[in-house]
C-alpha cells in the first residue's frame, strides 16, 4: 500500500506541476482604450450632456459612451494635430472599446427611479482616465438590491448569460479555500447566508467536501486534538454513539488492566470523549454501580466529582425535581437528616 | 406529530413547483440526485440520494413587503442492504420568509437554521429579525430543536426548547459588537444556557475578534476566544488562542466533574508566491495539560494541483498524513480530477503499530447545458477495517433560476 500511495503522489505532484506552469490564471477582462477622458475635468457639464440617450437605455448592451461628434460640441475634432489630445495613438485612433456585456441592466428603469448616477459611479467625477474601477461592483448592486428594497435573485441581473462554470470553474472546488481565506469579501457577496459553507461542506457530502474517505477511522485524531468544535455541527450525545454503539468500537485504553484506576485522570483531561458515549438518561458511572451512593453517607464511595461541590444556593433545583441528575448516583430520601438530604441538612441523631 | 414536518415539507414543494401567478416571482434552487455503490465492512450497498434546495419569491409588493419560500432537503434510501433508518428524510431548512411587515421586520417560520454569538441550532420554530436602522439589528427566535436521530419528527416544546436571541451594532464600518443569548432544554431539562459578546474590529488589512461567553446554567466562565488576522496583499497571517470548558450539557452528570478547560492556539501563514500558486503553514497546540497534543501542516496549492502535509503528535495521538490533488480541464464543459491521501496514525498511545488508512478518487466532471452537472467518480480505499473498497459514485445536479421579470 506505501507503494500504491507514494506512485499516487509522485503522479500527482509531476502531473499538477506540468499542468499550473501551463495555466493562465484568472484575469479579469478589461478591454485597453485608445481614449484619454478624465470626467474629473468635465465637472462642469451635466451627465446627460454627454450621455444624453442615457435615461431611455433600456439594455446593458446600449452604446452609452458619446461619439465623436459629441465631443465636438466643445472641442475642434478637424485638427489633425491634436488627435494625441483624447488618443493615446494618434496615428491610429480608436473609438472606445465596446464589451459584450453579460448582465441584463436598464439605465432607464433605475433612473426612473430618481437614482441619483452618483449612487452607482461613485468616483467617477473625480475619475482622471477612463477604468473599470468606476464601474459599480455587485456589492454595490446589493446596497439596494437586498432582498427588501428591491429582487436579490441571480437572474434578475443574470438570466442565463452566466453559467455557474463562468463563475466557479471545474476547478473552483479545489480552489476556494485558498480564496476565502485570502478575499473572503469576493465570495460574501454572493454567499451572503450564514450557512452558505455548510450547503456543501456538510457531513455527508459523498464527495468529501470536509472529511475525508477514511475520516469514520481517523476522526479520532481530531476529536481529541481538538482542531474542530465537532459539537458545533453534531450532537456528541446522539451522533458519536450511534456508530461506536452499531460498530462496537470501544477505545482499546478501555480494556487496559489499569483504566479501572486510571480512568478518573482522562475523565478530567477530555470529558468531552466520555460524555459522547456514556452520557445517556441513566449513565454508565452511575448505572454501573461504582459511582452510586449506595449506602447515603458522605466521603464513603468513590468520589465522582469534587467533595466541595457547591452548584448552587440552597434554593437549587434538586429540592423540587425528583428527577434531577444528582439523583442518577444519589438516592432522593425525601427527608432532612437521612441519606443524601443529610450531606446539607445534617443527620438525626439515634 | 410525526408527520407535521412531512406534511409542511411537502406543501412547500408543492408551492415551490407551481408558484403563485403573481406579477413578481422567481424560483432558484438546485436538485440533485446521488447513486452511490459500496462493498462496506459486512454487506453491499446501493444507495440512492436525492438533494433538493429551492428559494423562492411568492410575492412582492411594490413597498418592499414580500413572501419567500425556502428549503432544503435530502432523501435516501439503500437498493441492496437498507440501514434501520432507511428511507430517510433530513429537512435541513423548509421556512416561509415574510418581510416588510413592519416595514422594518422580517418574519421566519419553520424549520431553519438559526446562529448567535454563543451556538446554533437547527430548529423547528419562528424568528423574527429587527433591523430598524441600517447599523442595528436583532434576531430572537425561538422552536424545537431537531435530533440528527429523527430529523423528520417535530419534537416537543417541553422536551426540547431553543430560545435566543442576537443583538448586532455595527457603529461605523469597522466595527462589529454582537449580544448573544442562548438557552436550550433537552429531554425536559436545561441543557445549555449561555450569554456571551463579540466584537469584530477591522484595521485596514488587520482584523481581530474577541468572544467571551458565560455558562449561566452553571454560572461560571465559559469560552474566551481572540483571532488576530492580517491580510498584507498576497499574505494571510492569523493567530488564534482559545480558552473553553468542553461542551457538556448542563444536565449531564459529566458538568459535575473537575475537568479540565481547553487551552488552544492556532497559528497559520499563507502566502500567494506566483499567480495562483500559495503555500501554506500551521501550528496548533492544545495546552490543557502537561500531556500537550500537537499538529502541523504545510502545503502547496494551485487551481489545478495541491499536495499537503500533516503531522500530529502528543496527546492526541500519532498521525503522519499526504494529500494530493490534481484537476484538469478538458475543455469548457469537461474536466477530470485525482486525489489520493495516506494517513499512518495511532489514535491511542495503547496500539502497538499505527494503522494505515489510503484513499484515492478518480472523477470525471461534465457540464453539458446551462446548470446541468454530471459527475462520475470512482473511489478506492484501504484502511484498519476495509482491506479493499472499491466504490461508484454518479451524480446528476441540475441549477435552476426563473424570474417572471427582469429589471
Amino acid at each position: 500500500m506505501r507503494a500504491a500511495a507514494v506512485i499516487s503522489m509522485i503522479t500527482i505532484l509531476i502531473s499538477g506541476t506540468i499542468l499550473a506552469s501551463r495555466y493562465p490564471g484568472v484575469e479579469l477582462h478589461v478591454p485597453e482604450s485608445d481614449i484619454i477622458f478624465a470626467h474629473a475635468d468635465h465637472t462642469d457639464l451635466g451627465c446627460t450632456d454627454c450621455h444624453a440617450d442615457i435615461e431611455e437605455s433600456a439594455d446593458a448592451q446600449d452604446r452609452n459612451f458619446p461619439s465623436m461628434d459629441v465631443c465636438g460640441d466643445c472641442h475642434d475634432i478637424e485638427a489633425d494635430e491634436d488627435c494625441g489630445s483624447c488618443h493615446r495613438d494618434p496615428d491610429d485612433p480608436q473609438a472606445s472599446p465596446h464589451p459584450e456585456r453579460m448582465i441584463i441592466f436598464s439605465h432607464k428603469n433605475h433612473l426612473a427611479r430618481n437614482i441619483d448616477c452618483a449612487t452607482c459611479h461613485a468616483t467617477i467625477a473625480t475619475s482622471s482616465e477612463p477604468s473599470h474601477e468606476h464601474m459599480p461592483t455587485m456589492r454595490q448592486c446589493f446596497a439596494c438590491h437586498d432582498g427588501v428594497k428591491a429582487d436579490d435573485g441571480c437572474a434578475l441581473c443574470h438570466g442565463d448569460h452566466l453559467t455557474l462554470a463562468d463563475i466557479h470553474p471545474a476547478e473552483w472546488r479545489h480552489q476556494h479555500g485558498d480564496r476565502a481565506a485570502l478575499e473572503r469579501e469576493w465570495c460574501t457577496q454572493c454567499h451572503r447566508r450564514e450557512n452558505s459553507c455548510l450547503e456543501c461542506h456538510r457531513g455527508d457530502n459523498l464527495t468529501g467536501s470536509i472529511h475525508d474517505l477514511n475520516y469514520i477511522y481517523t476522526h479520532g485524531l481530531d476529536a481529541k486534538n481538538k482542531r474542530f468544535d465537532c459539537a458545533k455541527c453534531h450532537d456528541n450525545r446522539s451522533f458519536c454513539y450511534a456508530c461506536h454503539e452499531r460498530e462496537n468500537r470501544i477505545p482499546l485504553l478501555h480494556s487496559s488492566v489499569a483504566w479501572l484506576t486510571d480512568h478518573g485522570r482522562t475523565a478530567r483531561r477530555d470529558v468531552e470523549s466520555c460524555a459522547s458515549c456514556h452520557d445517556s438518561a441513566d449513565p454508565t458511572c452511575a448505572r454501573s454501580g461504582c459511582h452510586r451512593d449506595a449506602d447515603g453517607l458522605r466521603g464513603t464511595d468513590p468520589r465522582f466529582h469534587a467533595s466541595n461541590l457547591t452548584l448552587f444556593d440552597s434554593k437549587g433545583p434538586w429540592h423540587r425535581d425528583d428527577g434531577y441528575y444528582c439523583y442518577r448516583c444519589h438516592t432522593n430520601t425525601r427527608r432532612s437528616g437521612q441519606g443524601f438530604c443529610g450531606y446539607c441538612h445534617g443527620y438525626e441523631e439515634d | 406529530m410525526k408527520k407535521i414536518l412531512s406534511v409542511f415539507s411537502t406543501i412547500l414543494i408543492i408551492l415551490l413547483i407551481f408558484p403563485f401567478p403573481a406579477d413578481s416571482y422567481e424560483l432558484t434552487g438546485r436538485i440533485s440526485s446521488d447513486l452511490y455503490a459500496y462493498q462496506g465492512s459486512n454487506d453491499d450497498h446501493i444507495r440512492p440520494y436525492l438533494r433538493f434546495r429551492a428559494n423562492m419569491l411568492a410575492w412582492r409588493a411594490e413597498d418592499g413587503r414580500s413572501l419567500r419560500f425556502h428549503t432544503s432537503l435530502r432523501w435516501t434510501s439503500d437498493f441492496a442492504d437498507k440501514l434501520t433508518s432507511d428511507p430517510e428524510l433530513f429537512v435541513y431548512d423548509a421556512y416561509a420568509h415574510l418581510s416588510g411587515l413592519p416595514t422594518w421586520t422580517d418574519v421566519y417560520v419553520g424549520r431553519q437554521f438559526v446562529y448567535t454569538g454563543v451556538g446554533s441550532a437547527l430548529m423547528d420554530g419562528g424568528r423574527l429579525h429587527f433591523r430598524r436602522a441600517k447599523n442595528l439589528s436583532l434576531n430572537v427566535f425561538g422552536g424545537s430543536s431537531v435530533s440528527s436521530e429523527d430529523p423528520d419528527k417535530v419534537r416537543s416544546l417541553d422536551d426540547d426548547l431553543v430560545l435566543g436571541g442576537h443583538f448586532i451594532a455595527r457603529p461605523d464600518r469597522a466595527t462589529k459588537l454582537g449580544l448573544s443569548w442562548m438557552l436550550r432544554r433537552r429531554d425536559g431539562d436545561q441543557s445549555f444556557h449561555r450569554v456571551g459578546i463579540d466584537v469584530d474590529r477591522l484595521f485596514g488589512p488587520a482584523e481581530i475578534y474577541g468572544r467571551v461567553s458565560y455558562n449561566a446554567a452553571d454560572l461560571r466562565l465559559a469560552e474566551i476566544l481572540t483571532r488576530a488576522v492580517y491580510r498584507p496583499g498576497a499574505w494571510y497571517v492569523s493567530g488564534e488562542y482559545g480558552w473553553r470548558e468542553p461542551f457538556v450539557a448542563s444536565n449531564s452528570i459529566f458538568a459535575l466533574i473537575d475537568f479540565k478547560e481547553y487551552r488552544i492556539g492556532r497559528v497559520e501563514a499563507r502566502r500567494r508566491v506566483w499567480r495562483q500558486l500559495s503555500v501554506l503553514a500551521n501550528v496548533q497546540a492544545d495546552l490543557s495539560s502537561d500531556e500537550d497534543a500537537w499538529r502541523t501542516g504545510i502545503g502547496v496549492s494551485t487551481p489545478l494541483v495541491s499536495v499537503s502535509w500533516i503531522h500530529q503528535t502528543g496527546y492526541a495521538g500519532d498521525n503522519d498524513g499526504v494529500s494530493g490533488h490534481v484537476n484538469v480541464r478538458l475543455n469548457d464543459r469537461l474536466d477530470c480530477y485525482a486525489s489520493a491521501n495516506l494517513f499512518r496514525y495511532r489514535v491511542q498511545q495503547e496500539q502497538v503499530e499505527r494503522s494505515d488508512a489510503y484513499a484515492s478518487t478518480a472523477g470525471l466532471r461534465w457540464r453539458p447545458g446551462w446548470g446541468v452537472t454530471i459527475v462520475t467518480e470512482g473511489q478506492y480505499l484501504r484502511n484498519a477495517v476495509l482491506k479493499d473498497d472499491s466504490r461508484f459514485l454518479l451524480r446528476i445536479s441540475k441549477d435552476f433560476s426563473i424570474s417572471s421579470k427582469n429589471g
